[in-house]
Formats: structure tokens, sequence, C-alpha cells
């Protein structure tokens, strides 16, 4: 048989957002995966040079709409020590407890996603209906259910409650049973498991050498975590120390069970912030800040993986901001793990990874005035991994 | 694939989760930033807000001095309010802001008085 060219994307009932995959069938075979971005770039970099810091802070937040908080600590783990503010403990925790009920949400999210993407409907309504009691935890603590904005330099909007921690509790507690058992229907599904057991292979030498982030690399069995390896804001505290999941499969099997998994030890952190953090504390009023040095960089681990902020300051505005998000890290490992796949195993591929490609849209090849497509070869440059 | 069956069978005996949207509202709580007010009497134009808006949404309107808000261009950030020296600035609880046509979005809601939240 002779070679076929067979598109996916950027416009494609499997893909939830735009990312064109050139693949290249013998049969139902992929015998070379090509793909291209380029196709929402939104400008928030740009967007932000010249802000004010408050206001750049407001502005980076809406990167992605999933891990919003996130972006919101990247920038506030750069900027917050230019301007030497003393940042009290019960806000690093109630921006502790943001980010992890974020993180539970968006393995949620991508939970029903995957369910979605191999036809199963049901398991997907069921995953998005826990997700909901999450958004609700997020609209009380913080006044909107996706892009929550609750920080400010230095200190947050409001301070949390012993309503609000009573409501986490036992909203936690309504939700942990019944995703413990869609963890059981996604462990013994003959479905799931036929269709992600030893496909979309990431071998643990591939992870390191294409410096793979987040769960997608913890799967392969790279110890690699940004809260355990350099831990930030209240992560730095003894009892709220992260306990990473490592799998050794590196296969869909190994990514999809290690994002379950990462929902019960996010649980566990956001109890223990709960059971530290002062109610009747009040957080600090906002004050005008100062920023000094030219410029710094902040890290944080969003629910995909690392998250970098590059932020230059000119006479207290942003001169220049640079975000690398963790997909851009994840993505390119697609050129090579489609290799040797079957075509109806695609969706399940390219969901494993988890990919947020709006938030992630700053990168373009471009030789000789025309745009190109990123391919295996130059990417890995022949590596072989088996 | 047995542990599905059960899953369903479980969820048959349940309630349904979803409401019936437009005859029966969702609650939402009292933090929640809805719909934007300015209670442009009390405004001193200072123009704090205007300048750390981050889409521009919000301007002091330069013949009438006080603040004026397009809703259409605002994210709901909320960080207006936490500027405004003398606090006008306010968010409803109400979420349904869509509005049929563009320049409706330009209409100023009445903003007088606050949730105490
Ligand atoms: S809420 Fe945010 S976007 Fe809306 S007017 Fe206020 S500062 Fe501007
Ligand atoms: S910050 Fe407050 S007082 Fe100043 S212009 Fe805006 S609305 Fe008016």
């Amino acid at each position: 048989m002779h070679e076929k060219i067979f598109p996916i994307g950027p416009q494609h009932p499997s893909l939830k957002e735009p990312i064109f995959l050139k693949l290249h069938v013998d049969g139902s075979y992929i015998t070379k995966a090509e793909f291209n971005l380029g196709y929402t770039h939104r400008g928030v970099e740009k967007c932000a040079e010249g802000y004010l810091l408050d206001t750049a802070l407001h502005a980076v937040q809406r990167t992605c709409g999933i891990c919003s908080q996130c972006h919101s600590m990247a920038f506030l783990n750069a900027v917050e020590p230019m301007t030497g503010v003393q940042v009290p403990e019960k806000v690093y925790l109630q921006r502790l407890i943001t980010a992890e009920l974020e993180r539970i949400h968006s393995h949620l999210l991508w939970g029903g996603v995957m369910a979605h993407e191999i036809g199963l409907e049901t398991l997907f309504m069921y995953y998005w209906r826990e997700r909901e009691h999450i958004l609700d935890i997020f609209d009380e603590l913080t006044g909107n259910r996706v892009h929550h904005s609750p920080d400010l330099i230095g200190t947050a909007k409001r301070s949390f409650n012993k309503e609000n921690l009573q409501m986490v509790l036992e909203k936690l507690d309504l939700v942990e049973p019944e995703i413990k058992e869609l963890r059981n229907v996604m462990e013994n599904h003959d479905v799931i498991t036929s269709r992600f057991k030893k496909h979309g292979n990431i071998p643990k030498k591939m992870a390191e050498d294409l410096d793979l982030v987040g769960p997608t690399a913890r799967a392969s069995g790279v110890n690699y975590d940004v809260r355990q390896n350099a831990p930030y804001m209240a992560y730095g505290i003894k009892e709220l120390k992260v306990k990473p999941v490592i799998r050794s499969e590196g296969d869909s099997w190994g990514r999809t069970m290690i994002r379950c998994d990462e929902i019960f030890e996010s649980m566990r952190l956001v109890r223990k912030a709960c059971e530290m953090i002062d109610p009747n504390e009040e957080v600090p009023k906002k004050k005008n800040l100062i920023a000094k040095g030219d410029f710094s960089r902040g890290r944080t681990e969003a629910p995909r993986g690392e998250n970098f902020h590059f932020v230059a300051i000119e006479n207290n505005r942003i001169k220049r901001l640079k975000l690398r998000t963790p997909t851009l890290a994840n993505v390119i490992s697609y050129a090579r793990i489609m290799e040797g796949e079957d075509i109806t195993d695609v969706p399940v591929i390219v969901m494993s990874l988890d990919p947020c490609i709006s938030c992630m849209e700053r990168v373009a090849v471009i030789r000789n005035g025309k745009q190109e497509n990123w391919t295996s070869h130059e990417l890995f440059e022949g590596k072989k991994y088996d | 694939m047995v542990s599905m069956v059960l899953k369903v069978l479980k969820n048959l005996l349940k309630r349904p989760f979803t409401s019936e949207y437009p005859k029966k509202k969702s609650k939402v709580s009292i933090n929640f930033r809805g719909v934007i007010h300015i209670d442009q009497k009390k405004c001193i134009s200072c123009k704090l807000c205007e300048v750390n808006c981050p889409t521009g949404a919000i301007i002091v309107d330069p013949k009438k001095k006080y603040a004026v808000v397009d809703r259409s261009l605002c994210i709901l950030c909320g960080l207006c309010a936490e500027v405004c020296p003398v606090k006008v600035i306010w968010f409803s609880n109400d979420y349904e802001i869509a509005e049929k046509k563009k320049k409706h979005y330009k209409k100023q809601l009445p903003g007088a008085n606050p949730v105490k939240k």
C-alpha cells in the first residue's frame, strides 16, 4: 500500500482546540506525524506591556481559564520579591487552597473530556457533575467560577472566614467518595484499559531529553514537581510538603491514572491548609508598592506542569513579559508518540497529554517567510527510544 | 465494566442534578461578581479605576466628570472596586449579563445600593 496523508484539524470534532495534525498513514497505521500551531495566538504578553503591576496581574490570569490561579501565582512569585512586600501566611495558604482546588477541577474536567473522547458520554457527565461542586467552592471563596482573580500584590481581595472553610471541607467530603468511584470505573473499564494500555509510549529517556513537565513526565517515571523541587509560597511549610505521584508506565494509561491519583493528594493539601488557616485573621489592605530591580522570574506547578513567567520591569510598569505554559513543553512529543499507532487511537493520545492549546500558542516555525510544520525529524534529530 | 453498570444503576435512583434553567434560577454565592455598578453621584473622578483597568472598560467621562463603564469590555476582575478610594464601584449577584445589542452594554445601570458583603 502506498502512503496517504490524513489531516486532522485545525477544526475537528474530536479536538476541543485548534491544532493541525498531519498524519502520514499506511492503511490505518501512522508512519509519520507532523503538527502545526499558530491558529489562536492571543498576545497576552504584548497586551501586558506598559501595564501597572496590579493590572498586569489581572491580565496574566486570563491566559488560561482552567489554571488562572497558577498563572497568577507564577507572576506573583516573580514580582513580590522585587517589591519587598511581607506577605502574611494566611494569604499564602489562601492561594494554596485556590490553586489545589484548581488542580482538582482541572483533572476532573480532563477526566470528563477523556471519557467523551472514547465515547463514554455518561462517564463524562459524572465527571463534570463532581466538577460543578468545586466550581461552587470557587464562587464562594473568590467570587468567580472560572477566572477567579482573588489576588493582589502582597495580599488578597478577601479573607476566607469560618463559613467558607466549613463549606470547602463539606464539599470535599461530598465529592471524595464519588471521585473514588469514578477512579474505580476508569481502572476497571475494559474499553478504557484496552484503548489506553501500551498506546502513546513515552520512555523515561525521551521525557528527560524533551524536558517534559507535569503529570506527563511523572507518568514516565521522572520525579519532577516544582512544588517539591523548588517549593514556593505555602508549599515550603513542613506540613504542606507535596508527595508527587510517580508512575513508570509512560503510556496513555499511566497518564490517566496519575491524574486520578493527584486529585487525592490535592484534597489532602486543601484539608491540611484549611486546618492551618486562622479564620479570624484579616488580610492586609492593598498597598502601593514600588518594584526594585530590572527583571525576575517565577515558576509554579500548574495542573499540566511547570508554568514559567519572566517579568522585566521599568518605572514600575511591565517592560516585557514572557510566559511558557506547560502544554508547549509537552506537545512537542506528539510528533514521535503517534508513529506506529493506529489512527483510531489518535484522539486518546492527543487528550492523554491534557493539551491546553489556546494558552500555549506563542511559537511558530517560520522558514524563508513560510510557516512550517513541526516534524519528528527536526525535534528529535533522529534519536531512537524504546 | 461492572463498576460502570453499578454506578449507572446507583445514579438512576438519584434525583437529577441539573435544574430547568430559565424556569428555575440557580443560586450563586453572595461574593459572586456579576454585573458591575457605579454610584456615579459619589464618584470623585480621581481616574484611579481608569488607570488600573486591564481592558480600558472603565473611563472617567470628561464632560460629565464621573466614571462610566462599557460592560462589553469588562472582564469582571474586580480591580477597579479595590482601587477606588471612595468605594463606589460594586458588583451585584446578577449573572444574566448578556445584552441583545452591543450599544446596550454602554447603558449605565443605577448603582446606589451596594449589597453588604
Ligand atoms: S472589573 Fe476589571 S475589567 Fe471591569 S471595569 Fe473594573 S477593572 Fe475594568
Ligand atoms: S476610582 Fe472611584 S472615585 Fe475614582 S474615578 Fe473611579 S469610580 Fe470615581
